[in-house]
């Protein structure tokens, strides 16, 4: 099983791409796909879904194009989108009873399904209750129970663990690594710890460019010594944050402990330590991070 | 299929406000059916059988029949003069002739008939008229006219004699008079008057008055209840138009368009499923009022009010000639065919708006337009007919910006003329249209 795109842009202006060339190939697993805000990451995920027409380029799946083959390509996807809408006068089962029929599941083969999907996403005793009296994280079950109605051979999540709370999180993400076994899973995410324990590999995704689709290890491997530690006074905290890319700081007793990102630490109290998704993502999206850490001071 | 159909119903019927406007839709309907079988103005619209052959007994015996006229009228050349001399109904009006023209008046009928009356004749004999001044002048030769009376009002005269409970008038008010002369109640017609059409659409007019001048409809009379139904038929559009908003721009705003997008089903299911609702809430809920209502009548009185069928879409005292035309079954078949035409052309056209409008607020208001319109131009232009609900009155306001077309053209009377096929067949491809733009939306499987 494998899904490709070759070339794939979408424009929604001349002068910009939200999606710029983008060369994928996906096997069974998780990819994960991280990006800050505005990246591109949803407009990939639609025209891998189909929804939306690439400007550019094709997607295919088990070498046939998708758009060409699009009834039968519907047949092995999972959608999650973003923010998904829901019809909030249905009760649970109502929708997912909709959904079904929409998919053109088997009536007896639904039932099992929904019921099973119920269960495993801890929606039993919610099922009879209208979307409208649901929390935000218990929709979001909501919508990933639909996306897995069909038993799909390629399920694409869209922020999936949005409205989470964390043990909704680390139920989520033993779901996903059991079904990616016999799936290809895509999953957009801003969360890096969500996908930093299960994800087989890493789609960094930048100003609508893929800038590197790599293992986690590798990923992390790659910024292997450039990740500090250093315990600092409260007065040099200004020239830390002028001279480093701040990963995180910590008040404790003696001062404060900066995690930084550096090619070039050249302060001898500071420890190197393991890099994490963390790091990765701030090394990439560095310029972001600033903005939003000026914005909240 | 059924049960998207059943799921699109779901969605209506689980909305508060769907589910409040639908309740008052049917009880709307409901209210119109009742009133229909009811209302005593059928006495003035049923039209019996034996009724019919007793007009048209009388149209025979009064004239040749409106076959042998139109072959006369194919073989000649019109123009405003010639127009005069194919009413084998009218006379001259001697006296009035008579008093106006003087003595010579004969000399002058039959120099004018022959297109050789001067201004020299007029001046020589001495013609005198008085201005808006109240003086005397010698008429010009642009302002001589003939004075006719109609024959045919002996004929009037006999279906009353025959008809004493029915008010009996010619035709003639309906197509050549100006509504001001005919509210009047003259019953005589200055043909050179009657300039209000384009030169193009003489030949139509004067067939169309030839065969109308010979037949004859019981007038309308004012009924307390005639402003009612209008009102209820109103409200039943507008709940119509705002329920169907709804049927696409809920999607797109709660942003449930996105399973649809990717179901197997496909959009062409979910799009007949969809069409298949809006057709049962804006064509078969609305056509269920008058064939009821009918159907009711037929058990009571045994036979078909027909008038049912009409009052959505021409004007009335047009719509009462046709029954002299048309057969019972002929007009059932022509009245539900062009209710048919209109509901769908509503339904279709607000299913459009609301897939192409994202915002269900916007989609109603659009839609709300559409039915909004119809009621000013009502109130507005004192109009007492439905013929101008949107998508017909829109068309017709285009035409006649277009200067394709007088409102005569749209009145149900003229349904045998083959220009008004051409409105219909407007309306088909106004329908496909709609359709195709539907199905190319949904086609591009864009949210």
């Amino acid at each position: 099983m494998e899904l490709k795109t070759h070339h794939l842009s979408k424009f929604y202006t001349k002068e910009k791409a939200a999606v710029a060339d983008v060369n994928l190939v996906l096997q069974e697993g998780i990819h994960a796909l991280l990006g800050a805000n505005g990246s591109g990451k949803t407009t990939l995920m639609r025209m891998l879904c189909g929804i939306l027409k690439p400007s550019e380029g094709i997607v295919t799946f088990n070498a046939k194009n998708i758009m060409e083959n699009y009834e039968e390509y519907i047949l092995h996807l999972g959608y999650l989108p973003q923010n998904a809408g829901f019809y909030m006068n249905f009760t649970v089962i109502e929708f997912l009873q909709y959904i079904a029929v929409l998919k053109c599941l088997e009536a007896d083969y639904a039932k099992r399904k929904i019921d099973e999907l119920l269960e495993l996403l801890h929606l039993k005793e919610q099922s009879k209750k209208k979307l409208r009296q649901l929390s935000g994280g218990m929709l979001q079950r909501v919508g990933i129970a639909q996306s897995l109605l069909n038993h799909p051979k390629l399920l694409i999540l869209d922020e999936p663990s949005s409205g989470l709370d964390p043990k909704e999180r680390i139920a989520l993400r033993q779901l996903l690594s059991r079904l990616a076994k016999d799936t290809i899973v895509i999953l957009s995410t801003h969360i890096v710890s969500d996908i930093e324990n299960i994800a087989d590999d890493i789609l960094l995704m930048k100003e609508g460019h893929i800038l590197f689709q790599k293992t986690v290890t590798d990923t992390l491997q790659e910024l292997k010594g450039h990740v500090y530690e250093l315990l600092t006074a409260e007065n040099e905290r200004e020239i830390i944050e002028k001279n480093y890319t701040v990963v995180n700081c910590k008040r404790v007793s003696e001062g404060i402990l900066f995690r930084l990102l550096s090619d070039d630490m050249k302060d001898k109290r500071s420890i190197v330590v393991e890099p994490t998704l963390d790091d990765v993502y701030l090394s990439y999206f560095h310029e972001e991070a600033e903005y939003v850490e000026t914005n909240l001071l | 299929m059924w049960k998207l159909i059943c799921y699109e119903w779901k969605k209506l019927a689980k909305s508060r406000s769907n589910l409040l406007l639908f309740v008052v839709l049917l009880a709307a309907c409901a209210y119109q059916i009742k009133t229909n079988v009811t209302t005593d103005i059928k006495d003035y619209y049923f039209v019996s059988d034996e009724h019919l052959d007793v007009v048209k007994e009388q149209q025979n015996f009064a004239n040749k029949s409106f076959e042998e006229l139109q072959k006369q009228m194919g073989a000649i050349h019109y123009n405003e003069i010639d127009q005069e001399h194919y009413n084998s109904s009218r006379s001259l009006d001697e006296n009035y002739m008579k008093v106006t023209y003087g003595t010579h008046w004969k000399e002058l009928v039959k120099a004018y008939e022959e297109h050789t009356l001067t201004q020299e004749m007029l001046n020589d004999w001495n013609v005198m008229s008085q201005d808006d001044t109240q003086q005397q002048s010698i008429v010009r030769l642009e302002d001589f006219t003939i004075h006719y009376l109609y024959t045919d009002e002996r004929e009037v005269s006999d279906l009353k004699a025959m008809f004493p409970d029915t008010v009996i008038l010619t035709n003639r008010q309906d197509y050549l008079y100006t509504k001001e002369k005919a509210e009047q109640g003259s019953t005589q017609c200055f043909l050179k008057e009657c300039n209000g059409f384009n030169a193009m659409y003489y030949d139509t007019l004067n067939t169309r008055f030839l065969n109308a001048s010979k037949t004859y409809h019981p007038t309308i009379l004012a009924n307390k209840y005639f402003d009612e139904i209008m009102r209820v038929n109103f409200l039943v559009l507008l709940l119509i138009s705002i329920l169907l908003g709804n049927i696409y721009s809920k999607e797109s705003s709660e942003q449930t368009m996105i399973y649809l997008c990717t179901s197997k089903a496909g959009w062409k299911k979910v799009s007949i499923a969809k069409l298949i609702v809006a057709l049962t809430i804006g064509v078969l809920i609305p056509m269920l009022i008058p064939i009821i209502s009918s159907l009711v009548n037929y058990l009571r009185y045994g036979g078909f009010d027909l008038q049912m069928f009409y009052y959505g879409i021409g004007d009335v005292s047009a719509n009462s000639i046709v029954p002299y035309i048309f057969t019972n079954g002929e007009l059932l078949i022509i009245a539900c065919f062009a209710l048919l035409v209109g509901y769908t052309a509503l339904t279709l056209t607000c299913l459009t708006i609301s897939r192409y409008v994202k915002n269900t607020y916007i989609a109603g208001v659009s839609v709300l337009m559409l039915t909004i319109l119809p009621i000013y131009n009502i109130f507005t232009l004192q109009s007492t007919n439905l013929n101008v609900w949107f998508p017909s009155y829109l068309l017709m306001r285009i035409f006649d910006n277009l200067g394709y077309t007088s409102q005569l053209f749209f009145q149900f009377g003229s349904i045998t003329i083959l220009r008004l096929w051409l409105y219909v067949l407007v309306w088909f491809l106004g329908c496909g249209i709609c359709l195709l733009l539907i199905h190319q939306k949904n086609k591009k499987h864009l949210i």
